[in-house]
């Protein structure tokens, strides 16, 4: 048998990855810069991060959460109050922000930790759920059902406020990156190997003395942070924030599982890729379909992912290795016989 | 006081629907060890069937929900051999997303075709009330929780005495057993996914002339199902009709110490506080 | 009545037989013996169609077998009492004798079904409403065998029946066991308890890793060096 630590995949970033990230600076360059385009991009790359954020513990140990919302919305309504209620700026928001949702993870973990399977789909749905209600129901601190605008202070870099989608989008791009480097070195390192070790089997993971609490703990910790950081960078972006909207099910929790679904679970650059087709695809579906058939972009969102669960679970980035790997056999001919396990 | 024992009524009558909505979750969950996250949304069609019974053939929904029962059993059906089964030995992330996405489909689906404005029927019965006691009991509400103790009872009678019962519960507790008798596991999950959601879909039917109707109602009463049946036991048919019960007194008693607007927290802290200290549920083990 | 033409059945991707042949007459009483994770389990499972062949076929009075879904396996008349027992806790015990006769050519009879295994085991009579899971093991084995017959079957394979029982209760299950036997139903036995096997059995085959090392009669294997050496202790 290899040898456990020979099999674990480098820590090296791969020249070919840094490459096609450093053309995500394009879009900024040649698209405008108030432009509907530039803002998809930029959401596109919200909701990548925000994939890469579930993919930590959904992805890597399959625990799925349906609560990652509660994170999401925490984030957005800490750097929001305390923008409106002491001025203080987004960018400590998002700080103090990441820090609460960390924290809100623990807290959270303690009763979800044993749970697995359905069971912690359930409580982590339960949670989000539990929130979204407590920020409707204190109203004079929350706003309440009627939601939260961000105050306006101009064009401010002090303020995370700014004219225009460009500064944005690098902001964007910057927390993506760093989201991806983080992902990339849990899925290189032990809490990547201890946790793919509990997806398959928690017990067996326990026999070769995986502490399976403590790793999920961790990497929900890691993935709570950054939805917190996203959901400041949502509220600023966005000017406006609702309990229904950020702690929502389909619209957040839901949404970050489907993403890094869609690119591939566990994989480093899924959530981008998936992101890249979801996000343009529901712009799109929501532009088009208004009125009498406004359900229609939810409809095409459902039927999407039953249909990849359907076709393709593993997501498209696994399917295009396997058909790249299978194009490559027939090339190489009679000769590659039999190298297929 | 007598505001505290009316709220305790009521909550029986609406715990008996919330049994009947949530004990199809458990069927399936006993049998086929998915959880079903579109249940809710076959509560949904079953109140539009109900709608349309009404609006086009005048009929009650109590009576029309006799009707609901086939129909929604047949959709349950086709969705359990089209896409469900095929998700069967999957990894349980595929399970979890598949039902998921089917709520969106049958939401949005209804949302197309109907609108998202709320509806509702009018029935002769709609305000009057009756009395026993002290108690000033809804009739809409006691009627639906006398369909729905009805509907219990039929399905305690199909498990205990039919043969098409004793397979089903066979299955539940020892598949492979329950094929080496010769009984088809895929037969039982289809028969357990019907009649599932058929019963969500006859309890709301039942329920309309109370409740509105419109294609995301099934979000009201989601996390109360999954309350009910995580209380009962993920699994245990009869731990879920006592979990329908307790959760809707809880529900309805809540609202006289507390807002509205915080009767489902009390719900959901309950429901996390169970899954904390006792996932196999307060009523007792797992045994369909 | 059973023909295996050399089958190979892979398990969670270990080969656990390869290239098993055996044969077995209406009536006949034929023991398969061998140590712990031999494949003798697989063996019957392979027949029962709980895992798929590789290759090879399995001839139950000449109809293949390979292409039978398991839940259909029992009404050609294999009754299958696994390892283990596998009663169903929460029935009741006539419940669990009832589903016994599920499919349709066993449920004409039931009556006499039921009548037949109360006969047998009287036992199973006194708690038939009882509840299959608050039995004792040994209960529970004879409620698995009762459950079994129910089907009326030609071709009766058993497990390990003495599996963690006391030696007194595996006697009498075996008295049982061989009592079926003389109704003239045939049995397939797994046992790994060799000298107990080759007590009751007409004919037997020794399993070692998956593969068939000896076959013959009783007396024959009993008498075989090997076979004292291995697995009598003599």
């Amino acid at each position: 048998m290899k040898n456990a630590k020979n099999a674990r995949p480098t820590q090296r970033l791969s020249p070919w990855g840094l490459l096609a990230f450093a053309a995500l600076l394009l879009p900024p360059l040649v698209l405008e810069n108030n432009g509907y385009l530039l803002r998809v991009a930029t959401l596109t790359l919200m909701y990548a991060g925000l994939g890469g954020a579930w993919n930590l513990l959904g992805g890597f140990a399959q625990q799925i959460s349906l609560g990652h919302a509660a994170f999401f919305g925490l984030g957005a309504y800490t750097s929001t109050i305390l923008l409106r209620d002491l001025g203080l700026s987004p960018w400590i928001g998002m700080l103090v922000a990441a820090a609460l949702a960390g924290l809100a993870s623990l807290i959270i973990g303690i009763p979800t930790f044993r749970l697995r399977g359905h069971y912690y789909a359930l409580g982590t749905l339960a949670f989000a759920e539990v929130l979204r209600i407590l920020f409707l129901y204190f109203r004079s601190f929350t706003g309440g059902a009627i939601g939260l605008s961000v105050p306006y202070m101009g064009d401010s870099f002090w303020y995370f406020q700014f004219y225009g989608n460009r500064p944005y989008y690098v902001v964007a791009l910057a927390m993506l990156a760093v989201t991806m480097y983080l992902t990339h070195r849990v899925s290189t390192g032990p809490l990547g190997y201890r946790l793919r070790a509990l997806r398959n089997s928690h017990e067996a993971a326990e026999v070769v003395g995986v502490d399976t609490t403590r790793a999920k703990l961790q990497a929900n910790f890691l993935s709570a942070v950054l939805a917190g950081a996203y959901g400041t960078f949502y509220a600023q972006y966005h000017f406006f924030i609702d309990p229904d909207t950020v702690f929502g099910l389909m619209t957040f929790s839901v949404k970050m599982a489907l993403i890094t679904i869609l690119g591939g679970l566990g994989n480093v650059w899924g959530p981008l890729v998936g992101a890249a087709i979801l996000v343009p695809l529901d712009e799109w579906t929501n532009a088009v379909f208004t009125g009498g058939l406004a359900g229609a972009s939810r409809f095409i969102y459902g039927s999407l992912l039953i249909v990849l669960i359907l076709w393709q679970p593993r997501g498209l980035l696994y399917w295009a290795n396997r058909s790249l790997e299978r194009l490559r056999e027939r090339r190489t001919g009679a000769m590659g016989e039999g190298v297929r396990p | 006081m007598v505001e505290v024992l009316e709220a305790i009524a009521n909550g029986v009558l609406v715990g008996g629907v919330y049994a009947i909505i949530s004990v199809g979750l458990t069927l399936v969950y006993g049998i086929m060890d998915i959880v079903n996250f579109a249940q809710a949304d076959f509560l949904m069609l079953g109140m539009f069937a109900a709608y349309l019974c009404a609006q086009f053939l005048g009929l009650d929904p109590v009576l029309s929900s006799i009707l609901v029962f086939p129909v929604i059993f047949l959709v349950g059906a086709l969705v359990q051999r089209g896409l469900v089964q095929r998700v069967q030995k999957a990894p349980i992330v595929s399970q979890i997303f598949l039902t998921v996405g089917l709520s969106l489909v049958l939401q949005s689906l209804m949302q197309m075709i109907f609108g998202a404005n709320f509806r509702s029927v009018t029935t002769s019965y709609q305000t009057k009330a009756i009395s026993v006691g002290p108690l000033n009991l809804s009739v809409p509400y006691v009627l639906a929780f006398l369909a729905s103790a009805v509907m219990a009872l039929a399905l305690w009678l199909f498990l205990e005495r039919t043969d098409l019962g004793r397979c089903m519960r066979a299955t539940a507790q020892n598949r492979v057993a329950a094929t080496l008798v010769g009984i088809d596991p895929s037969k039982m999950y289809l028969v357990a996914f019907g009649i599932g959601t058929a019963l969500a879909g006859m309890a709301g039917a039942v329920i309309l002339p109370y409740a509105y109707v419109f294609p995301t109602v099934g979000h009201q009463y989601a996390l109360i199902m999954f309350t009910v049946v995580v209380l009962g036991g993920l699994g245990n048919v009869l731990g879920s009709l006592v979990g329908g019960l307790l959760v809707g007194v809880i529900h309805s008693v809540s609202a006289v110490f507390l807002p509205t607007q915080l009767q489902n927290l009390v719900v959901f802290i309950i429901f996390i506080l169970t899954l904390t200290f006792k996932p196999t549920g307060l009523v007792g083990r797992r045994a369909a | 009545m059973l023909r295996i033409e050399s089958i190979e059945v892979s398990y969670g991707g270990n080969r656990a037989l390869h290239g098993v042949c055996l044969s077995m007459e209406p009536g006949e009483f034929v023991g398969v013996i061998g140590s712990n994770r031999a494949g003798k389990t697989t063996l019957l499972r392979a027949i029962s169609g709980l895992v798929p062949l590789q290759k090879g076929e399995i001839y139950f009075d000449g109809q293949p077998l390979s292409r039978v879904p398991a839940h259909r396996i029992p009404a050609l008349g294999i009754a299958h009492v696994p390892e283990g027992r596998q009663v169903f806790p929460g029935l009741t015990v006539e419940e669990n004798l009832l589903l016994g006769a599920i499919v349709p050519s066993a449920k004409a009879h039931r009556a006499e079904g039921l009548e037949m295994v109360f006969a047998l085991f009287p036992r199973l009579k006194e708690r038939r409403t009882q509840l299959a899971g608050t039995m004792s093991g040994g209960e529970q084995q004879m409620l698995a065998i009762g459950r079994a017959l129910m089907l009326r079957p030609r071709l009766l394979m058993l497990d390990e029946p003495s599996m963690g029982l006391a030696p007194i209760v595996v006697e009498h299950v075996y008295e049982k066991i061989a009592e079926i036997h003389r109704l003239g139903v045939g049995v397939l036995l797994i046992e790994q308890n060799v000298s107990l096997a080759l007590s009751c059995i007409q004919r037997g085959y020794v399993i070692e890793t998956g593969r068939v090392v000896l076959e013959g009669t009783a007396e024959e294997l009993r008498g075989n060096a090997a076979v004292k050496e291995a697995y009598l202790g003599l």
